[in-house]
């Protein structure tokens, strides 16, 4: 791809605001804070990059900016750039909006494939709708701070679109490391970091996640970890490095079993050769 | 020259070269002229450089032999035997005919083989480094070469092309007229002969016909010459050889015309008739039809004829061609009928049309069935190959207080986006990373190929191409269950040993020393050759046993 000068990048932000966050109260400002700063940061850098913002959590996903309210932008407030103004605000608001929405959900984890998923739809709908059909070069930044588990199937999917679209998913994981997500920006040719302290969070979002993906390959990156990719056995839920996969539906046990317990298919097995007697003298 | 051991096939006396005298010989690999009262040779010409050669004609004083050389330039030599002009003639005939012959000989050998060496070369670009690296530095003699490594790339080398017929060849034949007797002389050659022959195949079989045993070779051409397919004044009246020809070209001539008139898509059939609008000054098909000058209109036929001969004659030699290639396939089989020639069936316009526009394999291909999956386990199917891990799996009801306290805390937020980044843990992190990144340059040298000046690149490359093809050899020797396998066997490993030596040390001093990489710039592939080493070493040991 051709990069020609002025060109704007999109930057479409996946925040992850599960209540787990609220178990270190102290975090909870300061993360947020950090996110927004660096939205700032990205709008400011260029004055043709756009932006994006989703938060996710266990409920739901939404966009906390750009809102299609059709508000005007308003006047000059207190010295800041109309344009930043209006996004810190849109996303302070939309946010309380999503927390005042309770409800039970069956699943404990934040719903972040359904938001990338989202995300790399709005990209491809500023493609669409853009007058001169103009390549959108736009990369997805996910900040993560909650567990997940269970849904490699959705995540899976959005890895591969994203590749597919020459988008990268850049992650930044607070905490524990997540195996899932940096395949996933090893797939899309993003970058994955983990850091264990949010008060860190803006300095690295700057430092690692700000530069477009051609000025990447010009900086002297820490090499990339290799990625672990292998499969765990579905009976266990262990890695394993050799297993049985079932034809019919890819499942994946670590020893030979007669039957597939997800899909209920009966594999064929050898019969053992019959020895041949041998002639008696 | 004299050094050669040649055996003189031929030797005449009293031929003068530049007036003076002197002997003409004719040895098996050239022909040479050494004066009278001299040792040496003042002229000495390999076959191989002789174009043509050329005699006096009939009536000239001198009885003479010219040798034109591919670089034009040319000997004469005059035989001026005393025993008188007839014996000069004789002496001059024979010494025409052996050179003729030794002529063809000396041509035919080398050129097959080596052109289609050259061919090879030619085509193959990695074949042609892996000559130049291995050949001229004596690490594998040149027959080994072509016998081990050439071998593989000569299957895959596409069929050589024939030449074609040249469209002016017979304008060509430039006849030259002798001013006194009023004789055209007409220079035939084996190239315009067979060239004549893949264009009228008609005359083709006539020659088979009568040529020996009917009339002399001289005879038939000159007949040809005076036919219609030379000259436009034909002797008509007399039943000629030729005039059946003339009668089976004619109708040729009016199916081809025929075919191309009733082709549907060709809409021809209104170029003479006065269009309606057109203006006086307007281009027209001139008014004169293409037939009312009797005399242009056969000159224009006959050239016609001629030029659609010559397309037909390569068109022709191809199907031959692969006629041959399959029956040469399978000789048993029978053979198909012959294809449908000349009178073709003219499709309607519509077929035609649609020939030229649809192509079947870019048709939609018909659905395929499938069957659907049945899961059992959502859950399973849906999770995926992950790992489980214990740690941070809360329960839904630990969520929902999780998520009050955090909406109580969002709610009770004022954004202050001075304070998002405290100073000293971004200090903190700035350290973290210039760590990693520290670690991570020191790993990566001058070693990855990508940082290689271009030149040291491309030739690395070749060191490596041409070391991987020895070594494929050598691996493919085992297990060395034949005695030619085993004799090549240690072949390679003695060429193997000597390519290292002159190749592959030099190669990484060079590296090291000028162009500053780092020592271990070659050690993958000296491992390689170790390890080759080792199992020569202890195939050896153990078959000598």
């Amino acid at each position: 791809d051709v990069i020609m000068a002025g060109d704007g990048y999109l930057l479409v932000i996946v925040l992850d605001v599960h209540p787990q966050l609220a178990e270190q109260e102290s975090i909870v400002h300061n993360y947020l804070s950090a996110c927004i700063s660096f939205a700032n940061i990205h709008l400011a850098s260029n004055v043709r990059n756009t932006l994006a913002v989703i938060a996710a959590n266990h409920l739901e996903t939404r966009f906390l900016y750009p809102q299609d309210t059709g508000e005007k932008v308003e006047r000059q407030k207190d010295g800041r750039l109309e344009l930043l103004c209006q996004v810190d605000e849109s996303i302070e608001k939309e946010l309380r909006r999503m927390m005042m929405h309770g409800g039970k959900a069956e699943q404990t984890e934040s719903l972040l494939s359904g938001a990338i998923g989202r995300g790399l739809l709005y990209i491809k709908r500023q493609e669409t709708e853009d007058v001169l059909g103009k390549k959108v070069h736009a990369r997805i930044l996910v900040i993560k701070i909650s567990y997940t588990g269970s849904q490699y199937l959705n995540y899976i999917n959005t890895y591969l679109t994203a590749q597919k679209i020459s988008t990268p998913i850049d992650v930044c994981v607070v905490g524990n490391d997540c195996g899932l997500l940096q395949q996933g920006a090893d797939i899309s040719g993003g970058y994955y970091h983990c850091i264990q302290e949010v008060s860190e969070l803006l300095q690295c979002l700057i430092l690692m996640y700000q530069a477009d993906v051609g000025t990447r390959k010009k900086l002297n990156v820490p090499p990339m970890d290799s990625v672990d990719y292998r499969a765990a056995c579905f009976c266990h839920r262990t890695l394993v490095e050799m297993g049985n996969v079932c034809s019919n539906c890819l499942s994946v046990y670590c020893k030979a079993v007669p039957l597939c317990s997800t899909c209920n298919v009966i594999f064929q097995t050898e019969r053992p050769l019959m020895k041949i007697v041998k002639k008696k003298k | 020259m004299s050094g050669e051991r040649e055996d003189i096939l031929l030797q005449v006396n009293h031929v003068r070269y530049k007036k003076n005298n002197g002997q003409l010989y004719l040895s098996q690999t050239r022909v040479g002229w050494m004066m009278d009262e001299s040792d040496t040779f003042t002229v000495s010409v390999p076959y191989n450089d002789i174009r043509t050669q050329k005699i006096s004609p009939e009536g000239k004083p001198k009885v003479q032999l010219q040798i034109v050389l591919h670089d034009i330039s040319n000997f004469t030599f005059h035989f001026c035997t005393p025993e008188g002009r007839d014996k000069q003639i004789a002496e001059r005939n024979q010494v025409k005919e052996r050179l003729s012959q030794l002529m063809t000989q000396n041509r035919r050998q080398p050129p097959d083989e080596l052109m289609e060496k050259k061919r090879m070369l030619d085509e193959n670009e990695q074949l042609h480094h892996l000559y130049r690296a291995l050949v001229p530095t004596s690490i594998i003699s040149v027959d080994e070469f072509w016998k081990e490594i050439a071998g593989q790339y000569k299957q895959n080398m596409g069929p050589q092309q024939e030449l074609g017929v040249s469209g002016a060849f017979l304008a060509d034949i430039k006849p030259q007229t002798d001013g006194n007797n009023g004789k055209v002389q007409y220079n035939l050659t084996p190239e315009i002969m067979s060239a004549i022959f893949k264009t009228y195949p008609a005359v083709k079989k006539k020659h088979a016909e009568y040529v020996p045993h009917r009339m002399t070779e001289p005879e038939f051409w000159t007949l040809f010459f005076q036919s219609h397919y030379y000259s436009v004044h034909t002797t008509s009246s007399m039943e000629n050889v030729f005039s059946e020809c003339s009668k089976h070209d004619d109708k040729e001539w009016n199916r081809d015309v025929s075919s191309t008139q009733n082709d549907p898509l060709y809409a021809l059939n209104d170029i003479y008739e006065e269009k309606p609008m057109s203006i006086e000054s307007d281009l027209r098909t001139s008014g004169v039809k293409a037939g009312s000058n009797v005399f242009h209109a056969l000159m224009i036929k006959r050239f016609n004829q001629h030029s659609l001969n010559i397309i037909k004659a390569q068109t022709n030699s191809e199907k031959e061609r692969i006629l041959d290639e399959l029956a040469a396939k399978n000789p048993n089989g029978i053979p198909n009928g012959e294809a449908k020639q000349d009178i073709q069936v003219h499709k309607s316009k519509k077929a035609r049309l649609e020939e030229k526009i649809v192509y079947e394999d870019l048709e939609n291909s018909n659905k395929v069935e499938t069957s659907s999956l049945t899961i059992h386990q959502r859950d399973r199917y849906l999770t995926g190959p992950t790992e489980y891990s214990a740690i941070h799996n809360l329960q839904p009801r630990q969520v929902t207080v999780l998520h009050e306290q955090l909406t109580d805390n969002i709610n009770s937020w004022c954004p202050n986006l001075h304070i998002s980044q405290d100073p000293e843990a971004a200090y903190r992190s700035l350290q973290h990373f210039s760590e990693m990144c520290r670690k991570g340059r020191s790993s990566v040298g001058v070693n990855t190929g990508d940082q290689l000046p271009g030149n040291l690149h491309k030739e690395l490359g070749q060191v490596y191409s041409s070391a991987g093809e020895l070594l494929r050899h050598f691996w493919s020797c085992f297990p060395p269950r034949t005695p030619q396998l085993q004799e090549k066997l240690h072949k390679m490993h003695e060429t193997l040993c000597r390519y290292h030596n002159v190749t592959i040390r030099p190669f990484q001093e060079m590296a090291v020393n000028d162009y500053n990489c780092k020592s271990d710039i070659l050690d993958h592939l000296t491992e390689m050759f170790q390890i080759a080493s080792t199992k020569f070493e202890n195939w050896k040991a153990r078959n000598s046993r």
